[in-house]
């Protein structure tokens, strides 16, 4: 088994007199906005066939001169962390950097609710103006027909097919006849478009007045009376109409020589076993597919490869590739690690890396992009930290660190919701026979005590010796019952290859845990294991009918005990609401009282002071803020002691109550730890934020808008000390916050823990990235986006 | 001096002939492009004018903009006045073609216009009980009542012509308006979207109580862009005076191939003569000077490159 001792996290700054910048990303976690032009892309042979399938789609020639379909759709799956995102992104601004005069681009993120949220998300991110220039291209054409015929007219006609005469200027000025044309584009856009509304509503965008009354109806609104007049009567607020209409403007773009590109991500959201949708959708999502193909569009479906199981075989049938992305290789690896620091630092190199690191570190993480650039940026930083090469062992040393990311006590915790949830009784820390190495962490009995299901969990498995001593474990259990099953649930890393002999062990393949989805994934295992070890064991079987009952009556009444702790939960938020209010309402008096009492002449004034950061752009500032959001820990001790006073007046047992829990909290003195490094966190943030508002004010002003070379070095110190500040805060000690509760449920508080976990998850990346997010966001300020010399 | 300019629109030249507002432009109707036939067509579907006081009517003029369909409302408007005068019946013109905006609901259009007509009534004196006045307010939000009533307290001799905002796409507008041509009120309504009328027309004369009147005035037939030329440099005011003159064979030239209206022709050919009248130079005569093909096509050239968007 791993120790339990953990290293503190690794920031993103060198301490050393060298000062180098670490050149990879903390958190790798594509986000289309942090894309640029300098963003590494390894090209495997998946981001290869990809680009070939882009270029394709790009350069087909128009759909008049060719009896092939114009357009295509593209699927990109992978598990999590393995690039897709990255993969779609780049196809994205391979489209605009090879065509981007003639390629429209939309990039969307699935919801995790229905077509029509993803259509709303499809329009709010349509340029408008783009729209109304390929509707206005229909207009020009239908005038410049009509015109082209006569020897007077010739001459506006080549005008208008070249772009060079707006065809509503065109009929003002020449008082052509509008209202035939108007109704000609109508009956063009409904035949191109399939779709009579949508003829009409993209008609009345040439019409003065009617642009706002289109755009509200088209981002999902009822439709304003003046579309009702003209026949538009039905909202788009259905996954039928939602679905159709994004096939609309997939359709209206393929007109001329457009392009146009459409990414929709995390794709399982929306289509998976567990949010299936329902029969109308598919159906639509299977024509939206065939109207992208027939249409000059790229779709481009990213996710899960869930989602294609929900699919169907008509529907993947018009599918035209399907793309699965693939691991990096060492060579890729190596090629990433040089080019990021080439692009960073200015030197194409490996060290501190190695080649034997290199393939180790791949073969630890099976290839998966998230796992390797977030290893790279931690053993980077240790390498230069220590002065030394990257060893295995370091790997392993980080490894175990980074993908730690739920403590066992917390993922135990969740285990027993799933077993209180479903009824099942269960013995913890359960010697199955006399080895000791019988030991499950839970034994579920079945039937009688001789059978039953052994839940084993472990953090990080990362070698042969770890591997070695779960698989006595099991052997263990499987030798001292008969009928038992093992599932072993791994809190950590677990490669791919330890993964198959496990599987062989626990003959199953573990669970590795994932926050989103472990209840449901151990749900599913553990009635499957139960049931077939009733069907092995039952004689009777009304034994097992017996059995089933008690559980379900289990589950019954523990559910019942849920939704009472839930309604206490609630009037518990409700009164820390209260509570929050007043304490806004204070501080805006402090602030108004300050602004209206002045100061002396020169002195800063009091809202600077108290507020300290009215300088920091908005992008800076929501870092703090993000930052300081995240130690709400402080705020629950607030209302803690709130609830031990506040209640003393009406509800005098709940203040007792409160009191007692409180007391019972402080007995813990990890407790102590904890509260003392977040305040300490608090101040530091504070301390950091008010540095950094105190540089923008005291900065030279530049003529050109750009950063004085003395700022500059400023600046970089003003990071460099919050990082090493951070670097010896005990930021693992917040992980006893969890102990902190919020109500008089206690331990047994499975809402707040729920609630808690999912916060304290994201509390170290959050610090330990700030100086780095701050830095970028302060020369981004400046516009300066390579933040190298 | 520019013969296309007719006087009374000095302000916007492309504007409407209205001859119940200016009588001398009844000599300006040039029988060109179906009007002169649907102006006839009127006069004889539109029968006794003295059944206008028993039941209302409906008469829609469909066109494509420029084509002359105001023009042709406000003739038979202004023939149906005098024809009704000469039998002792006051008919009134109330014109409210300025009264709408496309981009508002088809209700508060209709709302806007019976208010207009109530409030024209009663400034005319032709609305002067209180009770009546009363009546009116209390059924505004049901316009057919609304008509109905209003309808039924107008004098005997009265007959009201509406003159209605252009209607565009707004089918259901002239529905509602068939409906509520009652006794002693007749609507004239126009719109440039043919076949959407075209295609409602049956349900349109469903919701008439009496048939209602179809007309349609279309793009320049072959030789109507040179009668027109011809009557504005012969009927001119000040014909002997000297201008330049264009030619048949170059109006031909001009409207050959290509649909166009009367209004467009109208715009282009006094945007040439203003230009030409505003270059300094010598006196022009009429055997010296021509308006030529080069002249009118380099006009319409710098329209199209003219970022201002208004005629030069």
């Amino acid at each position: 088994m791993n120790s339990g001792h953990r290293d503190r996290p690794l920031t993103g700054w060198d301490l050393n007199h060298t000062g180098r910048v670490n050149p990879f990303p903390p958190t790798a976690v594509a986000k289309i906005a942090e894309f640029d032009d300098d963003t590494v892309t390894v090209y495997t042979p998946t981001v290869r066939e990809a680009v070939r399938v882009m270029d394709d789609y790009l350069a087909a020639p128009t759909a008049k001169t060719t009896r092939t379909s114009p357009g295509n759709v593209l699927a990109i799956v992978g598990d999590y962390g393995t690039g897709k995102t990255h993969l779609a992104v780049e196809l994205l601004r391979h489209a605009r950097n090879s065509a981007g005069d003639t390629t429209g681009t939309l990039y969307l993120d699935a919801p995790a609710d229905t077509f029509v949220t993803l259509y709303r998300r499809f329009v709010q991110q349509l340029d408008a103006a783009d729209v109304n220039r390929r509707v206005s291209e229909y207009y020009a054409d239908v005038i410049a027909d009509a015109l082209s015929v006569s020897e007077f007219t010739s001459e506006v006609s080549r005008q208008l097919r070249a772009g060079e005469l707006d065809p509503v200027e065109a009929v003002d000025r020449l008082s052509l006849m509008e209202s035939r044309f108007l109704q000609q584009v109508q009956i063009t856009l409904h035949r191109v478009t399939r779709n009579e509304a949508f003829g009409t509503a993209l008609t009345l965008l040439l019409r003065r007045g009617f642009a706002d009354a289109v755009w509200e109806w088209l981002a999902g609104h009822a439709p304003d009376q003046i579309l009702m007049d003209r026949g538009i009567d039905a909202a788009i607020n259905n996954e039928t109409a939602a679905l159709e209409a994004m096939g609309v403007f997939a359709l209206l773009y393929g007109h001329r020589n457009h392009r146009f590109v459409v990414v929709i991500d995390e794709l399982d959201k929306l289509l998976s076993v567990s949010s299936r949708p329902t029969e109308d959708a598919v159906v639509g999502f299977k024509k939206l597919l065939e109207v992208f193909a027939a249409a000059r569009a790229l779709l481009v479906l990213v996710g899960l490869p869930d989602y294609l199981d929900v699919l169907g075989i008509d529907v993947l049938q018009r599918i035209g590739r399907i793309i699965r992305v693939s691991a990096l290789t060492s060579e890729n690896t190596s090629e990433f690690i040089s080019r990021t620091q080439q692009r960073t630092l200015g030197k194409a190199t490996l060290e501190p890396f190695t080649p034997d690191t290199v393939n180790y570190l791949v073969k630890l993480t099976d290839g998966a992009p998230r796992k390797v650039v977030r290893l790279c940026h931690h053993l980077y930083r240790k390498a230069t930290d220590e002065g030394t090469q990257v060893t295995e062992s370091m790997v392993r040393q980080v490894a175990r660190t980074q993908f730690d990311f739920a403590s066992i006590d917390k993922v135990r915790g969740e285990v027993r919701r799933v077993l209180d949830a479903h009824g099942l009784s269960y013995f913890p820390d359960h010697q199955v026979g006399r080895d000791p190495y019988s030991l499950a962490d839970y034994w579920i009995p079945v039937g009688d005590l001789d059978s039953g299901c052994a839940v084993l969990l472990t953090e990080s498995v990362l070698d042969a010796t770890d591997s070695e001593a779960l698989t006595r474990r099991a052997m263990s259990i499987h030798n001292a019952v008969a009928d038992a099953e093992t599932v072993l649930v791994v809190v950590g890393y677990l490669p791919s290859g330890i993964s198959m002999e496990l599987s062989e062990a626990f003959r199953i393949e573990p669970i590795v845990y994932d926050h989103w989805i472990f209840g449901e994934s151990l749900a599913a295992i553990l009635t499957s294991r139960v049931r077939s070890i009733e069907e092995v064991i039952s004689g009777d079987p009304l034994v097992v009918l017996h059995d089933r009952v008690e559980r379900m009556n289990r589950q019954q009444s523990n559910t019942q005990r849920f939704i009472e702790r839930l309604a206490i939960h609630v009037d518990d938020m409700r009164a820390s609401s209260d509570h929050r209010l007043g304490v806004i309402q204070r501080g805006l008096d402090e602030i108004t009282n300050a602004l209206y009492s002045g100061g002396p002449a020169g002195s800063p004034s009091n809202l600077e002071s108290s507020t300290g950061f009215s300088r920091l752009p908005a992008e800076v500032r929501g870092l703090f803020n993000e930052a300081m959001a995240t130690l709400d820990a402080l705020n629950r001790m607030d209302i803690a002691l709130r609830d031990a006073f506040v209640g003393t007046e009406q509800e005098p047992s709940q203040a007792v109550d409160a009191r007692m829990n409180l007391r019972a909290t402080l007995y813990s003195p990890n407790l102590f730890h904890a509260m003392g490094v977040a305040i300490l966190l608090q101040k530091l943030v504070e301390a950091f934020r008010n540095g950094v508002n105190d540089w923008y004010r005291s900065r030279e002003p530049n003529p050109q808008g750009k950063i004085e070379l003395s700022d500059r070095v400023r600046l970089d110190a003003l990071c460099r000390a919050y990082e090493a500040l951070f670097a010896f805060l005990p930021a693992f000690r917040l992980n006893d916050l969890e102990e902190f509760p919020a109500h008089p449920g206690g331990r047994d508080d499975q809402l707040g823990e729920v609630v808690r976990s999912t916060r304290l998850t994201n509390v170290q990346d959050v610090f330990s990235s700030l100086g780095v997010h701050v830095h970028k966001a302060v020369l981004k300020s400046f516009s300066i986006i390579n933040d190298d010399d | 001096m520019n013969p296309y300019l007719v006087p009374g629109l000095e302000a916007g030249p492309e504007g409407p002939l209205c001859p119940f507002r200016r009588p001398e432009h009844e000599r300006y109707y040039v029988p060109l492009d179906n009007t002169q036939q649907a102006f006839e067509q009127f006069q004889e579907q539109i029968g006794d004018l003295r059944g206008l006081r028993d039941e209302g009517r409906l008469i829609m003029v469909s066109g494509q903009r420029g084509c002359g369909k105001t023009a042709l409302i406000n003739r038979c408007a202004t023939w149906l006045r005098d024809g009704l005068d000469n039998l002792g019946i006051q008919g009134m013109i109330f014109s409210l073609t300025q009264e709408g905006l496309e981009n508002q609901p088809i209700q508060r259009r209709m709302n806007h216009v019976f208010q207009c007509v109530v409030d024209d009534l009663w400034q005319r004196e032709l609305l002067s009980k209180e009770d009546h006045i009363r009546g009116l307010k209390e059924r505004r939000d049901d316009l057919d009542l609304a008509y109905r009533y209003l309808s039924g307290v107008l004098d005997d001799d009265i007959v009201t012509i509406v003159l209605l905002p252009p209607s565009a796409d707004l089918v259901r507008e002239v529905e509602g308006y068939a409906k509520y041509a009652r006794k002693h009120i007749v609507f004239f309504v126009e719109s440039s979207f043919v076949d959407s009328m075209e295609r409602s027309w049956p349900d349109i004369c469903t919701a008439s109580r009496v048939s209602p009147i179809l007309l349609e005035v279309g793009p320049l037939r072959e030789r109507d862009g040179w009668l027109f030329a011809q009557a504005r440099q012969e009927h001119h005011p000040i014909a002997d005076e000297m201008f330049p003159r264009v030619s048949e064979k170059t109006m031909q030239r001009v409207t050959d191939g290509w649909e166009t209206s009367v209004g467009q022709l109208q715009a282009l050919l006094f945007g040439v003569y203003r230009e030409r009248s505003n270059r300094p130079g010598p006196e022009i005569t009429v055997t010296s000077d021509e308006v030529t093909y080069a002249d009118i096509t380099s006009y319409h050239f710098r329209l199209t490159r003219n970022r201002a968007g208004h005629i030069p």
